[in-house]
């Protein structure tokens, strides 16, 4: 009885720790579903000044608040980070982002994900990489806020491949090292770019500096990058993909508070019906000019 | 005018007349075919270069949608600078991709309300709109206005020269055509010379106009100048005009042909009537080659020839019968014109012709002029007692009794009128004229009438005088006797009184 008591209050503590999320009948009685999501003028995301392609997570987050007969508030996120922060399900029911499902990620909150997705390795056109190998002598750049930088570091060890990691920040349209005695790297080995977590992440960033010329190789995911590529004239212009990072399919996913689990139910369910109806892929369509299926193949 | 020349005349008018109306029914038919088919096919090249035109604006658009729905267009209105600059090239070389598969696209700018944003090609015209044309320096634009947003927009300048070319040479068609359209009021026309320019007064009399054709908002007309058309057709009117004149040739070759080929028969026959001698009529040969008619003319003719030489032979003979039977018939005629019927005496027609002559005769020749008028007394009785059949008969024998008494061939006996009769003869010696009229009169009352067994007694009264005429006028004389027959009658009647 004792430790009943116990465990019951460790778990009231934890989820109050993990802030406590309205559940669906919260959302159907306020008639409102609050979704946090960022503003960064991106069309898989959030882009309330396109009026055509406001983005593609907002529109699935407004056809799931259709679907549930409720209205839409938005509350915008700065950064990727802070919807890990404490108490972010005080303030809203839904993460609409493309956040990579990992396990470390998954023990914070819900996350049911919409969409399959993988990570891509893009450079300048006449690059030419096909294996991880041929990084090496290349510049490639990660961002510690983003998974990529992991799943990077595990595929180039798996593949006994060196590599150094060297932060860098951007200023003035360069990456400045912030290593005091940076050398550059033998050609034996990849150097990884790391931009630290506290930089003000903006939609292209990667693309534009691999342009710059300031890496030789970037690290997106497969559902961005393909929204991006095919709707972008100046990627399709000065981008080509290289490869795919890892073997297996990743997902990405829409985040729910660990008490939500009825809505969080809800929108599987109505991802189950949106992908069957049809109404997913005109939604994915829009976006990536491309068929959700196609996408799917292009994954393997 | 000779049968020949009256049938050559007949054919030669008629041909032509039939030539004529043909030809004329024929150039009309082919005026009217040739605009019908004219106007058909200019319907088509309208509708055509409606659909030419409507798909060239959609394959631009669509050729444009890469750019309208690509997120560079929204980094043109970011602070990023790089972005910027990238989206900015990138965007211009889609355009100018855009630009080089469509080369009738002279510009395409990106617009924001009334700002140029980015611009690629030659900036023509600025502040488009939809469907709007718009003519500079010779030249035809047809704006596209694609919208991306509510503010920004792809402004696309065709040429419409060109576009027109380029349909019209991709389909092989007809190069004097011509775009025509509006421009507010005012006509302005495209042809293949790359020209555009306004029409004069708005003019189209002179042009072939299809139906209107609209492409988003571009109302046009594609047209033809008639000249054209009418050029077209020239060689047939000089060919039709060389038939005419050939046919007309040949019609007058054929027409000569058929008039001699007629009328030789006729032309034959009247040869040898021409060449026969005077009221001598022979017989004319009834050729094979004569058609059926004039085998039946000469047939005929030799039937009459026959008759007529007959009548020729016996002329003579025949006249001097028929002229003794007219004399015959004359006299019967003359001698019916001067004689009473009833009585069988000269009548007063006969006595008007005579007497005048004879008393002149008489006054000239100094000879005696015996002369009296006879009256029967109250024959009116007699006619009132016994009807005018008995009365009639009275008559017939009272003139049976005067030629009786005056006998003799110097003597004339008239009926004068009625029952009133004149006798008159000429003689050299002093007659006993009233011994001869007395004795008339005393016969007549002496005697009784006998009229289908009726008896009728009836007198005369003669007034008469006898002598050689002392003058000249014949009506004096007759007024001398006149009143003798008056005194007669006073004197009771059945008198003579004769001076």
């Amino acid at each position: 009885m004792r430790i009943n008591a116990i465990i019951c209050t460790a778990l009231l503590l934890l989820v109050c720790a993990l802030g406590i999320g309205r559940d669906l009948f919260d959302v159907l009685g306020t008639k409102e579903l609050r979704v946090g999501i960022r503003n960064i003028s991106s069309e898989v995301v959030y882009f309330p000044n396109n009026e055509n392609r406001p983005g593609f997570c907002f529109e699935l987050a407004k056809e799931f608040a259709d679907y549930l007969g409720v209205n839409v508030k938005i509350i915008e996120f700065d950064d990727l980070y802070d919807y890990f922060d404490d108490g972010t399900f005080d303030n809203v029911d839904i993460i609409a982002d493309i956040l990579t499902i990992t396990d470390a990620r998954k023990k914070v909150m819900n996350l049911v994900p919409f969409i399959e997705n993988g990570e891509v390795l893009f450079g300048r056109i006449g690059e030419s990489v096909s294996k991880l190998e041929d990084l090496k002598g290349k510049r490639v750049l990660a961002l510690e806020s983003f998974v990529f930088f992991n799943f990077l570091k595990t595929e180039l060890d798996n593949a006994k491949v060196s590599y150094v990691v060297n932060r860098v920040y951007p200023t003035n349209n360069v990456l400045q090292y912030l290593n005091d005695n940076y050398t550059k790297p033998s050609k034996n080995v990849v150097e990884i770019l790391l931009v630290p977590k506290d930089f003000a992440y903006y939609d292209y960033f990667d693309y534009v500096q691999v342009i710059r010329g300031n890496a030789d190789v970037g690290i997106v995911d497969t559902f961005s990058f393909v929204q991006k590529y095919f709707n972008t004239l100046f990627l399709k212009q000065n981008i080509v993909p290289l490869m795919m990072l890892r073997k297996e399919t990743g997902y990405l996913g829409f985040g729910f508070s660990k008490g939500s689990p009825l809505l969080a139910k809800e929108f599987e369910r109505f991802l189950a019906y949106a992908k069957s109806s049809g109404v997913f892929n005109k939604l994915f369509k829009k976006y990536m000019t491309i068929d959700y299926s196609d996408y799917l193949k292009s994954l393997k | 005018m000779t049968i020949r020349k009256k049938i050559f005349r007949t054919l030669i008018i008629t041909n032509a007349i039939i030539l004529t109306l043909t030809v004329a029914v024929g150039m009309f038919s082919t005026f009217n075919r040739t605009i019908k088919y004219e106007s058909e096919k200019l319907n088509m090249l309208s509708r055509g270069f409606e659909s030419f035109l409507g798909d060239e604006i959609d394959r631009i658009s669509n050729s444009l949608a890469v750019v309208k729905d690509s997120n560079d267009i929204q980094f043109l209105f970011q602070d990023d600078t790089y972005l910027k600059s990238l989206s900015e090239a990138s965007i211009k070389n889609s355009l100018k991709d855009v630009m080089l598969n469509y080369k009738e696209i002279e510009s395409i700018e990106v617009a924001s309300g009334s700002s140029n944003v980015l611009s690629q090609g030659n900036s023509v015209i600025f502040q488009a709109h939809q469907g709007k044309v718009y003519t500079q320096n010779n030249d035809s634009y047809l704006m596209m206005k694609i919208d991306v947003n509510t503010e920004v927009s792809l402004d696309v300048t065709i040429s419409l020269d060109k576009l027109f070319k380029n349909f019209i040479e991709q389909n092989n068609f007809d190069v004097y055509s011509q775009l025509l359209f509006y421009e507010g009021n005012d006509l302005y026309y495209v042809n293949l010379q790359g020209n555009s320019a306004k029409m004069v007064g708005n003019d189209t009399g002179k042009l072939l106009l299809s139906k209107e054709g609209n492409v988003d908002g571009l109302s046009f007309y594609v047209a033809k100048p008639k000249s054209y058309i009418f050029g077209d057709i020239s060689e047939y009117i000089f060919l039709t005009a060389l038939f005419f004149v050939l046919v007309i040739f040949l019609t007058n070759l054929v027409s000569q042909y058929l008039a001699t080929e007629i009328s030789s028969s006729i032309t034959k026959v009247a040869k040898v009537l021409s060449e026969l001698p005077e009221e001598h009529f022979e017989k004319i040969d009834v050729e094979d080659g004569f058609e059926d008619e004039i085998k039946t003319f000469v047939e005929t003719f030799n039937s009459v020839s026959d008759e007529l030489n007959y009548n020729t032979k016996n002329m003579e003979k025949i006249i001097s019968e028929k002229t003794q039977k007219i004399e015959q018939q004359n006299e019967q005629l003359k001698h019916m014109s001067i004689t009473d019927e009833l009585t069988g005496l000269s009548n007063r027609r006969s006595f008007d012709e005579q007497f005048s002559k004879d008393f002149s005769l008489a006054y000239r020749e100094k000879l005696y002029f015996n002369f009296a008028i006879v009256d029967i007394d109250n024959f009116k009785l007699v006619n009132d007692k016994y009807g005018h059949q008995i009365g009639d008969k009275c008559l017939q024998l009272l003139a049976y009794a005067f030629k009786k008494t005056f006998n003799r061939s110097s003597d004339k006996i008239f009926r004068y009128g009625g029952e009133e009769f004149i006798i008159y003869s000429l003689s050299k010696e002093k007659e006993k004229f009233y011994d001869i009229l007395e004795l008339l009169r005393n016969s007549v009352e002496k005697a009784s009438m006998e009229v289908n067994g009726v008896s009728v007694k009836v007198t005369i009264s003669i007034g008469a005088v006898s002598l050689i005429p002392p003058f000249n006028e014949y009506e004096r004389y007759i007024k001398l006797a006149d009143d003798n027959l008056y005194k007669a009658k006073a004197l009771g009647r059945n008198k003579v009184v004769i001076a």
